[in-house]
């Protein structure tokens, strides 16, 4: 991205600042290098439940002021974890984005890990897993996960495995802040309406006083080559229809086949520059044509996330009812296989790299995105990769596309997941 | 102040009635489009599901276009386009780059204006509906919200219905049913059309007037009238039991108000401070925070053309079911008691006027505004008044709205995992605690 200041102050912290002057708001996020793949067995979920506790108080924000300081201002702030980072965001009149930088310094260092506020946190992160396990496709996603991945930590699921929420103490949590809370952990993005200048002043203000920190010790697992297909049938009741995920193992975000591997998924499904977002384009990719006009399923997805190690591309699809997931599944191959074996015309190439472009643009509606995209670019990759990827998708060729649908979209890299409902639950309802 | 000038804001009205709003806002390089048209679920009569099915079929074959023709002139230019019908009214939302601006607008009128319901493409529509009702029907937040609705709202108002349709009204509707429900409700005059963006204004007036001027007036029309729900004399409860699950989900409330009623801000400031307002106001405090039963324990207020719910909706252990309610009955006796602290009023405030520059922070965000503002008839300085509206809403209005909420006479529905076959599996009716 153009503008954007790239520094790093002594204590480690790396800063990215743009300004964006159309709109009088700023947005300010913190990301740190720690989520699931930091997380060793026994201890899964302590990211995400760390990142709960962060929203408690410090000494000099009691509980309960964070809160008000940012809403008074009317603000919006929340976080979220995810495998490779936790990301701490506010978005607020620019006026006052100051108070943002002061809050996210003081929370970095200072938050409060209260013995009771840890066991009422243990309860609402079990009860947001139990209400993730309501949705069949949230457990098939986890089953599938598990499976693809046999050594490496993306194994885990984010929300951690509820025997071990049970378990973790609050002395296993202080302990994962203090390992990765810290400046040299840790990527600032600010972007809104303000002076570059001093909103660098600010950061330095409020965060060289921060003491850099150990660095933490990397993931050392790696996954072996897969050397055949793995699948795994859930049945159980509670679902009303069949869902089909498919993952293929993918190279880490810096590998130079990912740019490919997005026009790959454009062209499946529609182009996304940010894994988050619902895309643009779709109703006129090869997937949704097979699976959602042909009558097969009432929704597709392909989810490409660039991360850190190597890691999945997946291909979903909610099955409609009436039909047999393996219908879902022969023509989700059907489809790979005419990538193998036969050129992309340029046209549905071009119009993948319209789709690119026009996303690069709406990056420029609204910081609080383009915060977002710059953030997750630097902890995945580093800071200057959402530009460089934006113009590598450009130059992707016919056979590039070819090239990766070959080496990775194949039956021996590939995990297959069917949730097929449990008939006998079905009919078991009772209403009072 | 951190509001939106208005005075590159332009409204024009069609001579065919519609109405256009236009907001340039340089240097974003994109436009957003929202266009919507009064007709929803609360037209669909005894046939829920109409009208949803006609905003879904809106984007799946025009006089101009097939479904896939249209999908792929957008996706050559990355833009979005989408249709949907709600309760009250059909959204047609989209965006591109600004110089694609013309291929959105033209687009997005032959959406609205000339869908044609092709057979093959209303059969595929069909099983993508009656798969989401059937999906529906066993997600625990939708079962319970069902619930609520039922017993909440007389039979025949728009919001006794499923959201969803039903099922065997989406099996039986015809190609025919879509058109005639489009060709009688869809009509200039109660409808509206806003740009946002990096757009010149006079030419994009044109643009719209080439593309929407041909609509043809069926004749503007007065929002029905539905019988409103009687006071309950005493709470009531019902539970619906899923297999397969692990969490229970929970509606509490009664009836709100409408958005254009006069009580409309007290009330939504009501809600802020009781359940929206920090870790989701006095109800998150004491649900999550304090008694960690829940993630997710807020109160939210569908205040639109109808007067729809004011809920409080919680996910909680089954276990823990009638904990969280007695927890929120006694937060909001509470606060009905005694009334918010002054502190909470003023955060209440300076909230609502501070977020008016965040929620316009996207050509998006700032086009749904100016469709708010169209809608609900607020007038052309909305946005500039609005800091004055909020400050001018007494505590004594704050009070009597918080009273509103039907304490003595609410509604509760509850879904839930199956019992565990040791305990008691008979179906249930009780009064609430």
């Amino acid at each position: 991205m153009e503008d954007v200041h790239v520094s790093r102050l002594s204590n480690g912290l790396t800063v990215l600042i743009q300004e964006a002057h159309a709109a009088p708001v700023a947005a300010f996020w913190v990301w740190y290098r720690v989520g699931s793949r930091n997380e060793r067995p026994g201890l899964t979920g302590i990211s995400h439940w760390v990142e709960h506790m962060l929203f408690k108080g410090t000494p000099a924000h009691p509980p309960g002021m964070l809160t008000r300081l940012v809403d008074r201002l009317g603000g919006r702030w929340n976080a979220f974890t995810w495998k490779d980072y936790t990301a701490y965001f506010e978005l607020l009149p620019a006026a006052h984005i100051d108070v943002a930088v002061r809050l996210e310094a003081d929370r970095m260092q200072n938050t409060i890990f209260d013995d009771q506020v840890v066991g009422s946190e243990r309860t609402v992160i079990i009860s947001e897993r139990e209400g993730a396990e309501n949705f069949p496709s949230y457990s098939l996603y986890e089953e599938v996960e598990a499976l693809a991945f046999k050594v490496h930590p993306y194994r885990q699921p984010v929300i951690g495995w509820k025997t071990d929420l049970r378990l973790i103490t609050r002395d296993d949590l202080y302990g994962h802040y203090r390992a990765y809370y810290h400046p040299a952990n840790a990527i600032i993005v600010a972007v809104g309406d303000f002076d570059a200048a001093h909103m660098a002043d600010a950061v330095a203000g409020a965060f060289d006083p921060v003491p850099a920190g150990k660095s933490s010790s990397g993931v050392r697992a790696e996954e072996p080559p897969q050397e055949g297909e793995r699948r795994t049938v859930l049945r159980r009741p509670g679902g009303a229809t069949a869902y089909f995920l498919q993952a293929f193992h993918t190279p880490a975000a810096a590998h130079p086949d990912v740019p490919a591997l997005m026009v790959l998924s454009g062209l499946l499904a529609g182009f996304r520059l940010l894994p988050f977002d619902g895309g643009t384009g779709g109703r006129s990719s090869r997937l949704y044509r097979a699976l959602v006009d042909g009558g097969l399923a009432t929704d597709i997805d392909v989810g490409f996330r660039p991360s850190i190690d190597p890691a999945l591309l997946h291909i979903s699809a909610t099955v409609r009812t009436g039909i047999d997931v393996a219908a879902v599944e022969k023509a989700v191959d059907q489809e790979l296989m005419r990538l193998h074996h036969e050129p992309v015309e340029p046209v549905e190439l071009d119009r993948v790299k319209r789709q690119a472009k026009a996303q690069v643009v709406y990056l420029r509606d609204g910081v609080f995105r383009r915060a977002l995209a710059l953030g997750v670019s630097a902890v995945v990759d580093r800071p200057e990769a959402l530009s460089s990827l934006a113009q590598a998708v450009d130059r992707i060729t016919v056979d590039d596309v070819t090239q990766v649908a070959r080496t990775y979209l194949v039956e021996r890299n590939r995990t297959v997941g069917w949730y097929v409902p449990d008939p006998a639950g079905s009919s078991r309802e009772s209403l009072s | 102040m951190s509001t939106i000038a208005t005075a590159d804001l332009v409204r024009v009205v069609l001579p065919n009635g519609l109405p256009v709003l236009l907001k340039p806002l340089p240097g974003t390089g994109a436009t957003s489009l929202f266009a919507f048209a009064k007709a929803g679920g609360m037209l669909d009569g005894d046939r829920p599901g109409l009208a949803r099915f006609v905003g879904s079929m809106l984007m799946h074959g025009t006089r101009a276009r097939s479904a896939q023709q249209l999908a792929e002139d957008l996706d050559a230019i990355g833009a979005s386009l989408s249709a949907a019908s709600g309760l009250e009214i059909t959204t047609v939302v989209g965006r591109a780059l600004s110089a694609d601006l013309p291929v959105l607008v033209a687009a997005a009128a032959e959406v609205l204006l000339t869908p044609t319901f092709p057979p093959d493409e209303t059969e595929k529509i069909r099983g993508q509906l009656v798969t989401a009702v059937r999906v529906n029907a066993l997600d625990t937040r939708a079962a319970a919200e069902r619930l609520f609705r039922r017993m909440t709202y007389p039979v025949g108002h728009p919001h006794s219905r499923p959201p969803d349709g039903d099922e065997t009204v989406l099996t039986s509707l015809t190609p025919g049913d879509l058109l005639a429900f489009h060709g009688r409700h869809f009509t200039p005059e109660e409808a509206a059309v806003i740009v946002a963006g990096e757009i010149d204004g006079s030419a994009t007036m044109e643009l719209i007037q080439q593309a929407f001027g041909g609509w043809r007036s069926t004749g503007a029309w007065a929002l029905p009238r539905f019988t409103p729900p009687a006071p309950l004399d005493g709470p009531r409860r019902a539970s619906l039991h899923l297999p397969g699950k692990t969490q229970a989900d929970l509606v509490l409330g009664g009836p709100g108000v409408a958005r254009t009623d006069d009580r409309y801000y007290a009330v939504m400031m009501a809600n802020l401070v009781l359940g929206q307002l920090g870790m989701m106001g006095r109800i998150g405090e004491s649900v999550r925070e304090r008694q960690g039963m829940a993630y997710y324990a807020y109160s939210d207020l569908r205040a639109a053309l109808l007067d729809g719910p004011w809920w409080v909706r919680a996910g909680v252990n089954p276990a823990n079911v009638d904990r969280a309610v007695t927890a929120i009955v006694h937060e909001i006796r509470t606060l009905q008691h005694d009334g918010p602290e002054d502190d909470e009023l003023t955060d209440a405030r300076r909230f609502l006027v501070g977020s008016l520059a965040v929620r316009l922070e996207t050509t998006q965000g700032i086009a749904q505004a100016l469709a708010d503002v169209e809608l609900y008839g607020l007038g052309l300085d909305y946005l500039e008044r609005y800091p004055s509206i909020i400050e001018g809403v007494s505590r004594d209005a704050i009070m009597a709205a918080i009273n509103q909420f039907p304490i003595d006479g609410y509604v509760l529905a509850v879904a839930a995992p199956e019992p565990s076959p040791a305990a008691d599996s008979a179906p249930r009716s009780h009064p609430a605690a």
